[in-house]
């Protein structure tokens, strides 16, 4: 019994590091690339590991991209996005999960619709109602929808809402619960995994968007960290330490936030909410 | 209509009040306006033209449909599958109760995180035909590599592998799924004689249902849209090997000055996936279990017996109304 | 640990309402989102001092050049108190983004636009027709004619150029001396250029060290040979395809031979990963056929002494180049000021101050096409025996792109099926068959 276990952790440890090795190898190429001087970027054949290590290039892409003041931009544009995003898709999920309203199956066809359709057809005239409302050059086109639902955070939470047994909902009634404080007390505690896995995605898609930004935000003061990384890309030429130096650097409070919300990936509260 | 019934509609419609209003306001719009510009030819810089149904026409007859469907058919078909696979395998083995498991998810998790130009060209050094990252382990094993992006045959190849290393992402989801599997589940099965197998299959993989549901259909839309790889590496050759639909889509939106035909497009894709997806649906009825209730999309079945010991036993009362 | 993230996602949470108090405010209070709802017009009815504000959409994102435009457009505004230059730079998509900005009624006044988009636009009625004001704030015959070519359609000028830069010949020079090989002549034959590329391709068993000759293969590097040899993309009326004849095969072929037949040079598969230019810079190839721009970038860091002459030639010169210019927005409603600006930017003021300031490339005026000001850009920190003046030289040859309002869908469907034939896959002559049909097909409208 004890062999099967160390046996089973040495496995377990293999597979993870074989993984990561496929993972992580054109990361490290991109880190490695990030520390070279231009020079030694295209060396052919690409050398792994350069002979020097300019870590000043962070710096320097930093400031030539104007990292500050692009920053706080993009934190708050990302910051109203994930909260109206946590707001409005719990609310809506949790509508098409537990109420067999009329129209149900209806609505959710038409939910489910809306992805369907690739958005480079949709984004003039989307470009066009965003002029028309006066938003252009603003930071609204890309935060308030957010606090109106996003299809696919609701599908999601959807689903995990329809794991929660019906059973807790019956006693939460039977002892006089409505509906929202069904929801606030009794399921999100349930669903953590899941609201994580929201803000996670959130955060990332907002702050690697550079479509929207790229549209919507025209003048130098309002523009965001993911259109500052074309600043390495020239017309003809592009730097590339400069630009791997700088997409490390966006990727890096994506990864701070997983890191961080995993932690509510615990699987400590069983989904049951009944122990035993 | 019972006033039971009747709250209950009211309140699940101010439940969903908030996409419903969204849609009226950003959504509509630009959707009903594609729809209208599918009949048209708009190059965008000039009013559009009225055309009625020849972009359709055009397009069943155009030879970078034909061949744009087929290059994202056969993308979708193996990278959906591949994907899902790889993507609950991962979910498993970084389920485990394993010192330092926090840093390898990060870890496997960092690839759907870089995004952008940066991911394009590395995988184009990784790819390339001489001295690129992959030819040269492979090298090491005696195996000459293909020239990959540059091939018309293998250029698709080099595509899906890509998108295994994104997985990522679906694979946090599973993760999430995993973790709502109540390990008491496990422990009685096991107390029971099952092994590791047996509870795969019969605990995990139905537990773990509804969200490979959401990742089957989410997989398929992401999928049947895939371009900026194909943009940004290959520009769709060579010849048309790595044209996906949409690709040729942007290209006639934003480069031939096509946009009403590009609409044309668009919608004819939007059918297609929908077709797939009640498809999915339709089909969901007999594999999905969802252990809160029946789904609601979907063939009615009666509701499955409760598999978890609950006070009271398994109940098969209708739903209860919410007061 | 479960306190600390709640208590850092709080915190978080807070930074960002705080600073979107600060910054959420100002970026409501932008100018630029007034002024396009047509505010100046308000204003100049109002106010005495009417002040007009023209936007400039910038090609490219926070960087040197923009960084030196914005300084010319502020002197600029200090010789015109009345006017105001909004830049807004696009950081990429630029023709996209534009066109979506055009289709939203929110074009910027002035923008910078390819000569190769040129009669796009024009065709389609975006650009302002710039001929009426020939001669009252430009002179069109101040520029260089092959030049301002690429920016008229029709015999109407649509936008002025601002600068140049041609594809010319690179060549190593320390490989030369190396192999005591003559260095190549400006306007050098096919053959002398085959003979010079074996003479420097060096083999190692089957390994190739080095090879003679490199060059990319989009449409700018292949159509000189065509047009070397008398042969051309598009009929001179732009409305058919000429690709399908036996000069532009000959052209082809001798492409082809060097990568494929002799192997004086990279394969196309090692092309679509590694541009040209990055061997030569890294020491790999002797001779490339580049443009001139990477004169001021790339190659400013060689561990080798480098030359540029003027592009082989058979029965006539010639060569492309691409060009950078500006136009304004049909839909200005500063037409007039809009007019003064450009031209003012285009003009000697502008090309000045731009050269000056370091930009890479060549101006476009025949008054400066031939001063010190024109290879400014192109200067070496160390070496200095460069004969620049053969980029000059060759710029008075240049060629641009094929004038078609299709020329993009053209480009990008000839490309593709290109692939085929340099990879191998494809002969010569069913190649340029099928990228004749296709063009044919485009043009007719299908």
């Amino acid at each position: 019994m004890r062999r099967n276990r160390i046996f089973a952790k040495t496995v377990t440890y293999l597979l993870l590091f074989a993984c990561s090795a496929f993972f992580m190898l054109p990361f490290l190429f991109m880190l490695t690339t990030a520390l070279k001087s231009s020079a030694a970027v295209l060396t052919i054949p690409p050398q792994i590991f350069p002979s020097t290590y300019h870590w000043e290039n962070f710096v320097d892409a930093m400031r030539m991209m104007r990292f500050w003041k692009l920053l706080g931009n993009t934190v708050t544009i990302t910051g109203f996005t994930i909260v109206g995003t946590l707001l409005s898709c719990t609310l809506v999920a949790f509508g098409f999960a537990r109420f067999d309203f009329k129209g149900r199956s209806f609505w959710f066809l038409i939910l489910i619709s809306t992805m369907l359709i690739p958005g480079q057809i949709t984004m003039i005239p989307l470009y066009i109602l965003m002029k028309w409302l006066g938003w252009i050059d603003t930071f609204k086109p890309l935060t308030v929808p957010a606090f109106f639902g996003t299809a696919f955070y609701i599908f999601l939470l959807r689903q995990f809402f329809m794991t929660v047994p019906r059973e807790l909902d019956e006693a939460a009634i039977i002892d006089g619960c409505g509906p929202l404080r069904l929801l606030l007390r009794i399921m999100l505690p349930l669903i953590r995994p899941a609201l994580s896995t929201v803000a996670i995605f959130t955060f990332m898609h907002s702050w690697n968007d550079f479509l929207g930004p790229l549209i919507y935000l025209q003048s130098d003061g309002v523009r965001t960290l993911s259109l500052g990384l074309y600043s390495f890309q020239g017309e003809y030429v592009s730097q590339w330490h400069y630009l791997m130096a700088a997409s490390i650097l966006l990727m890096l409070p994506c990864l701070f936030v997983f890191f961080l919300f995993q932690h509510y990936f615990i699987e400590g509260t069983t989904v049951t909410g009944i122990k035993g | 209509m019972s006033a039971m019934t009747r709250k209950r509609n009211l309140t699940g419609y101010l439940f969903i009040s908030p996409w419903l209003i969204g849609l009226a306001c950003f959504t509509l719009f630009p959707l009903g306006y594609s729809f209208g510009l599918a009949f048209t030819d708009w190059n965008i810089l000039e009013p559009a033209k009225f055309v009625g149904l020849q972009n359709f026409d055009k397009l069943v007859h155009d030879p970078n449909v034909r061949d744009s469907l087929r290059v994202t058919a056969i993308y979708v078909f193996c990278s959906v599958p591949l994907g899902t696979v790889l993507s609950i395998l991962l979910a498993i083995l970084l389920n485990q109760n394993v010192k330092g498991m926090r840093i390898f998810r990060t870890l496997f998790y960092l690839p759907s995180v870089v995004s952008g130009v940066a991911v394009s060209m590395m995988w184009i050094w990784i790819f390339e035909g001489n001295y690129g990252l992959l030819n040269t382990v492979l090298s090491w094993f005696g195996v000459k590599g293909p020239d990959w992006l540059a091939d018309s045959n293998t250029a698709l190849l080099s595509i899906i592998i890509m998108s295994l290393w994104g997985v990522g992402g679906s694979m946090v989801i599973y993760l999430a799924g995993l973790q709502g599997v109540p390990r008491s589940l496990h422990e009685a099965a096991e107390l029971d004689g099952a092994g590791p197998l047996r509870r795969f299959l019969h605990i995990t993989v139905p537990m773990l249902s509804p969200t490979v549901f959401f990742n089957l259909i989410m997989g398929l839309i992401g999928s049947f849209q895939v371009f900026t790889q194909a943009l940004v590496m290959t520009g769709g050759g060579p010849g048309n090997a790595t044209l996906f639909y949409v690709l040729y889509l942007y290209q006639n939106a934003f480069q031939f000055f096509k946009m009403g035909y590009a609409s044309a497009l668009g919608w004819v894709l939007f059918v297609i996936i929908l077709i797939l997806i009640l498809v999915l649906f339709q089909t969901s009825g007999r594999w999905v279990y969802y252990e809160g209730e029946a789904p609601a999309i979907g063939r009615p079945k009666p509701r499955r017996t409760q598999r978890t010991r609950t006070k009271g036993g398994g109940s098969h009362a209708p739903q209860p109304n919410i007061r | 640990m479960k306190k600390f993230g709640l208590a850092l996602t709080a915190a978080a949470l807070l930074v960002t309402v705080t600073s979107a108090c600060s910054s959420g405010g100002s970026a409501n209070n932008s100018p630029s989102s007034s002024a396009a709802g047509g505010a100046p017009s308000a204003q100049t009815d109002a106010a005495p001092a009417e002040t007009v504000e023209l936007t400039f959409g910038f090609n490219g994102g926070d960087s040197p050049t923009y960084d030196l435009y914005k300084s010319i457009f502020k002197e600029y505004e200090s010789a015109h108190p009345n006017v105001k230059i909004t830049p807004q730079a696009i950081a990429k998509d630029f023709t996209s983004t534009i066109m979506t900005r055009i289709a939203g009624g929110n074009a910027p006044d002035v923008f910078w636009i390819s000569n190769q988009d040129v009669p796009s636009f024009a065709d389609r009625n975006a650009l302002l027709d710039l001929t009426a004001y020939d001669g009252k704030y430009f002179n069109s015959s101040d520029f260089l004619d092959n030049v301002m070519a690429g920016y008229k359609w029709k015999d109407h000028i649509y936008g002025l150029p601002g600068d140049a830069a041609p594809i010319v010949l690179f060549y190593n020079k320390e490989m030369f001396d190396k192999a005591k090989v003559e260095y190549p002549k400006a306007g050098m034959s096919w053959d002398e250029l085959l003979q010079k590329a074996k003479a420097l391709t060096v083999r190692n068993g089957d390994q190739i060290e080095q090879y003679g000759y490199a060059q990319d293969l989009s449409w700018n590097f292949w159509a000189p040979f065509v047009w070397q040899n008398n042969g051309d993309i598009l009929s001179s009326d732009g409305k058919k395809s000429a690709i399908h004849s036996p000069e532009a095969l000959e052209a082809f072929t001798f492409i082809r031979s060097l990568m494929n037949e002799y192997k004086v040079a990279p394969t196309a598969s090692s092309m679509q990963t590694t541009p040209s230019y990055q061997l030569f810079q890294q020491g790999k190839v002797a001779m490339y056929f580049g443009g001139a721009w990477v004169a001021s970038t790339i190659l400013r860091d060689t561990n080798f002494e480098w030359d540029v002459v003027a592009p082989p030639a058979r029965k006539t010169k010639a060569t492309a180049m691409a060009l950078g210019g500006f136009a304004v927005s049909k839909t200005s409603k500063h037409a007039e000021e809009a007019v003064k600006f450009l031209s003012w930017l285009a003009g000697k003021e502008g090309q000045t101050r731009k050269f000056n300031g370091g930009f890479a490339g060549l101006p476009t005026l025949k008054s400066l096409i031939n001063t010190p000001l024109a290879t400014k850009g192109f200067e070496h920190p160390t070496y200095k025996n460069i004969h620049l003046q053969e980029i000059v030289d060759a710029t008075q040859y240049a060629r641009v792109a094929p004038s078609s309002a299709d020329w993009t869908q053209i480009n990008t469907e000839m490309t593709k099926l290109l692939q085929l034939y340099w990879n191998g896959e494809q002969e010569a002559e069913p190649a340029l068959a099928s990228v004749d049909k296709k063009i044919n097909e485009i043009l007719a409208g299908k």
